[in-house]
């Protein structure tokens, strides 16, 4: 594996005059016309309107829920049965292998959980995932997906922004940047945080180059959804006193600049603000869900971390229903490790899906039941895969040469499998898939072609899949 | 196959050693085509091709959409699906022009060429379609540069221009408003008129500070309609040592300035602050240009660096630490990879600040657009390759020199008189003392005798405790063969290793001592590594000879790992040798994959070895050098370092070996030749043979370990005694991140800029097409060569990228609105005649970046209002002819400061270590500090905040505070809701505004405390509205004061500038 670095790609510059002309209008006062008065870039939005007047195509989906596996669950005890691990157990692994992060090689390991077929596709499911595996039929598994790394924090980088180095906007910023969001009082772009932070931190959901609007707004599944955003007062009148006091010496700095757009939009920007402490608080609060609905999900589960999933996964469904674009959820602690079992395989996976399972599947029917499966696309990812070989005695090393996604609604063909691994699950044999074929699928599902959604920076053309991607369209349904 | 591999395909034959245009087969001749229309066709109309057409009809990037490739005048007289693309000479029987034409095809597809575009194309058809004797169009002949150069205005010499002469212009007061108006009689506008005093006083305070006005400051220049009162503002804030601060700060966004490494565990960038203070102060002190160019890039090479005036800090030095301030990821598998990587990102870095290029484009191939070839990206690669990151220990005060002259003069006193003791130890004595320790060792069981290894001197004397004569025979006979067989299996071991380096009589070419340690003094004895004296070996290199405190590092010329063992013969304790393979640094934080490139010295008394294995096998064929630092409680003594396939087998000492090399015939015999031996050595040994001294040394230490007095020595102990006093009241050094020199050499390119497919070497240097300097024969990196190339005056870009960075800091925006890119894919300026008239008159003064403030400062366009006219609105709205001067937000850093000053809390002090970040509940992850900096940034100014890459303040970046991971020359000023919660709800707003109310809560008088607090917000008189809207607010709510505070900090007068 070498790192590509981004080339350019010729295409028609699209100038901030054309880009803010096209940004419609999203608060009375505010003409697009006093936008175009100032240089300042990204004038007012949550982000409601993205840069595509029009889709490219008529899109799959509407929304993107992507469940994020920090670590790099293990693709031969997940979805991709290896029945040749068990011939070979305990043995010195039979082909030739790639150094590895930790260079702790041990022998064959294979797994220790069944696998058996699940739903009328009969769709491979370890033991690992009994709820998700009677939702079988809704996944669509890509066997043979691929990275360019075996360090957490560039795997990490690369799935999500397509360079494995910080600095470049997050798929979720892109996302947004091309379609805007129907929430008009929430952002387009949340990153609901479990508590694990993935390695390389939340450079991982930040918009890189493209306008501030775009970053990921952080939720917590618990408590205040974000930062900021209880009122520093809590007197009623007080508040709103002190608004109307501001609008006031806003409203004079207003007329004495001649009305300058970034005043406007600056002024607009906070009554956005105040709708939004209404708006977060009312889209997070679990309360109102029925106890059914809470159940379903295990929202007061036993197992602490499988309840914190459970807010995650219910939170998602509220804001997606919102018209919230892109939500990713990254995962609660388990007391130990993420996905990522250097060592005690059985017990780290056994606790990391214990966490996910039941809210995920949950998540999955609920979508489904309201009619909005469809029109979500569902992604379960890591940022690698690992290795068929033990490290040490009873874990598995960081593997880039394949490992399995899967993805669910949002116009995907629900029960198939894409791709294949060699016997032992080390490397992708058939239909091998690179992070930017994912993600030129996943705007493909949206309606946008990977190639025409760009933003110039530092004189260049960007994409999100630099100048490489191809969508799968085997995959879509 | 990718792009990039399909470009490769183009960049083998394009490099300019291969002169692949001789060998074109190409039919078509240059001379059917005059050198004007083949220049038509470079200037016009091949830009156009590669930016509307290639990316899908070149085999340059792999696409020939419909059969169709426009690589060629062949290729497109060949056409694709439909036939021939063009007709020479008909345009109007041309598929191609049909198809700008969008009468049958419609390209571009996206949008329609413009009309002039398409005219252009019209008529080349027309010409002929001239094509010069070229075969492709993104990777033509080797001149492909040239033309390039030739065609773009950022490569052409700055032009000697004078000021227009305008007719009836009583508005310029500078020779730069003549081109500004100049610009703008052309479009028939007028500026508007100039900015009231308010404005213009919090323009220029935040401008050229950061920092609102203070009270003072706005009752003083009240009125600024005086040009005099007004220049003597621009002097005042010239003049403030907030200036760096601000400035500072603008550059460090292109520096991607952070104090830790990012990635999984945010390790330390320890000491950078130093690089922070250094640029600080470079702005406040108007350190020329052209000076801070050349310590950026070679500040560790300059004959006369720039020093702190007080503390002496070399500041030069400190600035070369920016080539270091990247990420860095732990354990990469790949780690030529990842040196390719920390490449690519440090000439992004320089490119862009320095040249306002991006030469980092140019790494997987001939830049796309800009002429700029893969050959100047390795050329540059090689100069990064050839330096090496080191910290350096300085001694700013000068005291440590002192202590080393005091310690010199000490040691030479102490060495005469160990000499004398040492001479005195006759022959006699040393019979007795073999006597005594004989007679003591029989007194013992044999297995609790003390015994001497084999590769000790001293190995023979384990005989002499033997009483009964044939055991003694067979003892002796054993030893003598052991040594024998101990002795060939060394030497067969030392045949076939390779011997890297002998330094036991100095150090051999290419290996170098930096930092501030060590000096071509030599004492005789050891005093500080034993409790005894001991004699020295003289030659050797030891890190501490002027004491245990001094501290250095020493390190190798690069070596190829060719063998799987580092074998390092050393003395040394608590510290550490390292193999450091590709410039790898992060196993100073992590051992993974790197365990036995690192190994610990702990062999205070014999020389012995140290060797790395193991994992070195994984870095056969990578280029290293070994590292041996002192951080001033080490020491190491470095004998000889040599490459094998095994470690080394014990060794015997050569004088035991020497001494049983014949048969011993008797106990007698042993004792004669030992005491004879012995004697010799001690004799010797004062002249330092090498052998002796360790013979001296050992017998020394037996002394000691067997409590047998060898009473001539101990009497050294007060003077040694006496220089560990000395040794003591050594202050520690200074630590500066640094730039060092390395092994020099030449970088190879690295074909789709895989760097384990390496293509011709190329010469270390920068920018062929303009730049002269460096060239092959350099025996150095070339960092000192490349800085002088760039600020020699005639270089076309350094003036001109820094030029328009202060132009854009002044003025909102740069005169090319991408301050980082000058290229083709960046803007063109908008008055080029004034960018570089400007940066004529830059250089002519010296390259002083405050003259150019000053001169911007006091000119008409600056002073210029925001209110805009019908006129200005329709040609003019964003104010690109300077018509007017758009309203501006503060930046981030603005934001905050102005916050403190007016809460009454900022705390002015420049320098020193950073602030800790403050740690909010929201911001997790690994890596994250044990413990949270103070809310309050203890009231610092925000430039002097830590940077922790991972943890960057959610304040600052929701106003556009940028990800420290490549130069960011325009942040840009978004508007988001984010901004408008942080000022409503953030803890830090609301504790400042309960700061600044209290401030003035001994104002009794209501009204006078609001015009107060309005006065400090906005540096202006309150309407009467706004002072009745105030008192309204407060009513008889004493609290509500707190209140007021917050809201004026949520106005937007306080966060805009008109």
């Amino acid at each position: 594996v070498h790192f590509q670095y981004p080339c350019q790609r010729q295409s028609n510059p699209t100038s901030r005059r054309e880009f803010l002309s096209r940004w419609g209008v999203g608060f009375g006062s505010v003409a697009a016309a006093a936008l175009l008065q100032s240089e300042a870039w990204s004038q007012t939005r949550t982000g409601s309107t993205g840069i595509l007047d029009r889709l490219h195509h008529p899109a799959k989906a509407k929304n993107v829920i992507f469940l994020y596996m920090d670590g790099g669950p293990s693709q031969m005890d997940c979805f991709d049965p290896k029945p040749a691990l068990t011939k070979y157990n305990g043995q010195p692994f039979p082909a030739s292998m790639e150094p590895t992060q930790f260079d702790n090689v041990g022998s064959t390991l294979a797994s220790p959980w069944n696998f058996n077929q699940y739903g009328e596709s009969g769709l491979w499911v370890s033991d690992l995932f009994p709820h998700i595996a009677a939702q079988a039929d809704e996944l669509c598994v890509i066997r043979s997906m691929t990275s360019q790394f075996s360090e957490h924090t560039s795997a990490n980088y690369f799935l999500h922004t397509g360079l494995g180095i910080v600095g470049r906007p997050s798929m979720g910023a892109w996302t947004v940047y091309g379609l805007g969001t129907e929430a008009e009082e929430l952002p387009g772009f949340v990153v609901i945080n479990g508590g694990l932070t993935p390695p390389g931190g939340l450079d991982n959901f930040a918009s890189g180059f493209l306008p501030a609007t775009y970053q990921a707004s952080i939720f917590a599944p618990q408590g205040d959804a974000i930062a900021n955003l209880r009122s520093s007062a809590d007197d009623a009148t007080r508040i709103a006193k002190k608004k109307q006091l501001l609008r006031s010496l806003d409203s004079g700095y207003l007329a004495d600049t001649g009305t300058a757009g970034a005043i406007e939009s600056a002024i607009a920007n906070y009554e956005l603000a105040y709708r939004m402490q209404q708006s977060v608080p009312e889209a997070s609060d679990l309360d109102t869900e029925t106890a059914a609905t809470r159940e379903l999900y295990g929202v007061d589960h036993a197992n602490a971390p499988t309840a914190t999933f459970a807010r995650e996964c219910l939170l998602a469904r509220r804001l997606v229903e919102r018209g919230v674009r892109f939500v990713e959820l990254t995962c609660p602690s388990v007391g130990h490790d993420r996905w990522d079992q250097h060592s005690n395989l059985k017990k780290g996976h056994t606790d990391n899906a214990l966490a996910v399972d039941q809210p995920i599947a949950a998540l999955i029917a609920d979508l489904r039941d309201r009619g909005l499966l469809e029109e979500t696309l569902i992604v379960w990812a890591g940022e690698f895969g690992r290795t068929p070989f033990a490290q040490g005695a009873d874990g598995r090393d960081h593997n880039p040469y394949a490992f399995s996604i899967w993805m669910a609604g949002g116009g995907v063909r629900g029960g198939s499998v894409y791709g294949a691994t060699d016997e032992f699950g080390y490397k992708a044999i058939e239909n091998p898939v690179e992070m930017y074929d994912f993600h030129a699928t996943l705007l493909h599902l949206l309606g946008i072609d990977h190639e025409r959604l760009t933003f110039r920076f530092g004189g260049r053309d960007h994409r999100l899949t630099d100048v490489h991607g191809h969508v799968l369209h085997d995959v879509i349904a | 196959m990718n792009f990039c591999q399909l470009v490769f395909v183009g960049l083998v034959i394009s490099l300019p050693s291969r002169n692949w245009a001789q060998d074109s087969n190409s039919g078509l001749e240059t001379e059917a085509f005059s050198p004007a229309s083949i220049e038509f066709f470079e200037r016009e109309v091949r830009p156009l091709l590669l930016e509307h057409c290639s990316a899908c009809h070149s085999t340059s990037v792999g696409k020939v959409k419909g059969g169709l490739s426009l690589d060629s005048h062949e290729a497109m007289i060949a056409g694709g699906e439909s036939g021939a693309s063009i007709v020479p000479g008909k345009p109007d029987e041309s598929l191609l022009v049909e198809a700008i034409r969008r009468e049958s095809f419609e390209m571009p597809p996206e949008k329609p060429l413009s009309e002039k575009d398409r005219l252009t194309i019209e008529r080349w058809v027309a010409m002929g379609a001239p094509w010069p004797k070229t075969k492709s169009i993104a990777m033509d002949s080797a001149d492909w540069q040239a033309q390039r150069t030739a065609s773009h205005w950022a490569w052409q010499p700055i032009a000697d221009v004078a000021p227009p002469n305008l007719a009836q212009d009583d508005w310029s007061m500078r020779p730069l408003d003549r081109f500004i108006l100049a610009g703008l009689r052309a479009e028939h506008l007028t500026p508007v008129a100039k900015a009231d005093s308010v404005a213009l006083l919090r323009r220029l305070c935040f401008d050229l500070t950061g920092l609102p006005p203070t009270l003072e400051m706005s009752q003083e220049f009240k009125d600024l309609s005086d040009a005099t009162t007004y220049e003597r503002l621009v002097e005042q804030l010239l003049a403030s040592p907030q200036l760096g601060v601000r400035w500072g700060r603008h550059w460090m966004d292109l520096m991607r300035y952070a104090e830790t490494l990012g990635h999984e565990f945010d390790y330390p960038i320890h000491d950078a602050w130093h690089y922070r203070d250094s640029v600080v102060d470079a702005f406040n002190d108007d350190v020329s240009y052209r000076d801070i160019v050349e310590e950026h890039i070679a500040g560790d090479l300059l004959e006369q660096p720039r020093r702190h005036p007080i503390s002496g800090v070399n500041q030069s030095l400190a600035a070369t630490a920016w080539w270091w301030l990247g990420d860095s990821v732990h354990a990469p598998v790949d780690i030529k990879n990842d040196w390719a990587v920390r490449i690519d990102n440090q000439i992004d870095v320089f490119s862009k600040t320095f040249l306002g290029m991006t030469v980092a484009c140019a790494r997987c191939h001939d830049h796309k657009f800009d002429a700029i070839g893969a050959h100047d990206y390795y050329g540059l690669a090689g100069v990064i390759e050839s330096s090496r990151r080191e910290y350096t220990n300085t001694d700013p005060s000068g005291r440590i020199e002192k202590q080393q002259d005091r310690i010199v003069t000490a040691l030479t006193d102490a060495d005469a008189r160990a000499r004398e003791i040492l001479a005195q130890v006759s022959r006699e004595k040393l019979a007795t003392w073999i006597d005594n320790y004989v007679t003591a060792m029989r007194q013992r069981a044999p297995d609790k005798r003390q015994t001497f290894g084999a590769n000790s001197p001293l190995a023979p004397l384990n005989l002499l405790a033997i009483e009964e004569s044939a055991e003694f025979a067979e003892q002796a006979s054993g030893l003598r063969d052991h040594l024998q067989r101990l002795r060939e299996s060394f030497e067969s071991w030392e045949q076939q290793s390779e011997l890297f380096a002998d330094c036991s009589a100095g150090l051999p070419a290419g290996w170098a001592v930096n930092g501030i340690g060590h000096r071509d003094f030599e004492p005789e004895f050891d005093w500080f590594s034993n409790a005894i004296p001991m004699p020295s070996r003289q030659g050797i290199f030891s890190s501490q000879s002027l004491g245990p405190k001094q501290s250095l590092t020493l390190t190798s010329p690069n070596f190829n790992v060719t063998r799987t063992h580092v074998c390092i013969k050393l003395r040394g304790n608590a510290t550490q040798s390292a193999v450091v393979v590709s410039n790898y640094f992060m196993q100073e934080f992590h051992n993974l994959l790197f365990g036995d490139l690192r190994k610990p010295i702990d062999q205070p008394h014999d020389a012995g070895w140290v060797i790395h294995s193991g994992n070195l096998n994984k870095y056969l064929g990578h280029s290293a050098y070994l590292s041996f630092e002192d951080k001033g409680k080490a020491w190491f003594e470095l004998d000889s370092v040599r490459f094998a396939d095994q470690p080394p087998p014990e060794e015997p000492h050569a004088f035991a070996v020497t001494l049983l090399s014949e048969p011993i015939a008797s106990r007698d015999d042993l004792y004669n030749k030992l005491l004879d031996g012995l004697s010799a050595s001690l004799t010797t040994a004062l002249t330092q043979e090498p052998t002796s001294v360790e013979v001296v040394r050992a017998l020394i230490k037996a002394a000691v370990e067997t409590e047998i007095p060898f009473h001539e020595l101990a009497d050294l102990r007060e003077d040694a005694q006496k220089l560990q006093q000395i040794d003591d009241a050594t202050p520690a050094p200074t630590i500066l991140l640094t730039t060092t020199e390395g092994t020099a050499h030449n970088a190879h390119i690295a074909l789709r800029g895989n760097p384990h497919a390496l293509g011709d070497e190329v010469p270390r240097g920068c920018l062929s097409n303009v730049s002269n300097a460096p060239t092959a024969s350099l025996t150095s990196s070339g960092r000192l060569e490349l800085a002088e190339s760039l600020v020699s005056g005639q270089h076309p870009l350094t003036a001109r990228v820094m030029v328009n960075r202060i132009w854009q800091h002044m003025m909102g925006r740069g005169l090319v609105a991408t301050p980082d890119n000058l290229g083709v894919l960046g803007g063109r300026p908008s008055h080029p005649e004034l960018l570089d008239y400007l940066s004529r008159e830059f250089v002519q003064h010296d390259w002083s970046m405050k003259w150019l403030m000053r001169e911007i400062a006091l000119s008409q366009t600056y002073q210029l209002g925001s209110e805009i006219g019908d006129s200005q609105k329709e040609l003019d709205a964003e104010g690109r002819l300077w018509s007017h001067r758009p309203v501006r937000r503060l930046s981030a850093e603005a934001l905050r400061d102005a916050m403190l000053l007016t809460a009454d809390s900022l705390d002015e002090r420049l320098e020193g270590p950073s602030v800790r970040v403050f740690l909010t509940d929201k911001m997790t992850g690994r890596g994250r500090p044990g413990e949270s900096g103070p809310m309050d940034g203890d009231n610092r100014r925000t430039t002097f905040i830590e940077v922790r890459r991972n943890f960057l303040n959610p304040f600052l970046m929701a106003f556009d505070f940028p990800m420290p991971s490549t130069s960011v020359g325009d942040r840009g000023a978004s508007n988001v809701p984010a901004q408008a919660l942080g000022l409503l709800n953030d803890p830090l707003v609301s504790i400042l505004a309960e700061r600044w109310a209290e401030s003035s809560s001994h104002i009794a008088d209501a009204r006078q405390r609001a015009r107060l607090m309005l006065q400090t917000a906005y540096a202006r008189e309150p309407a009467d509205a706004e002072l009745e809207n105030c008192l309204d607010f407060i009513g008889d709510d004493s609290d509500a004061w707190n209140e007021l505070a917050h809201v004026l900090f949520n106005s937007k007068e306080f966060s805009f500038l008109k």
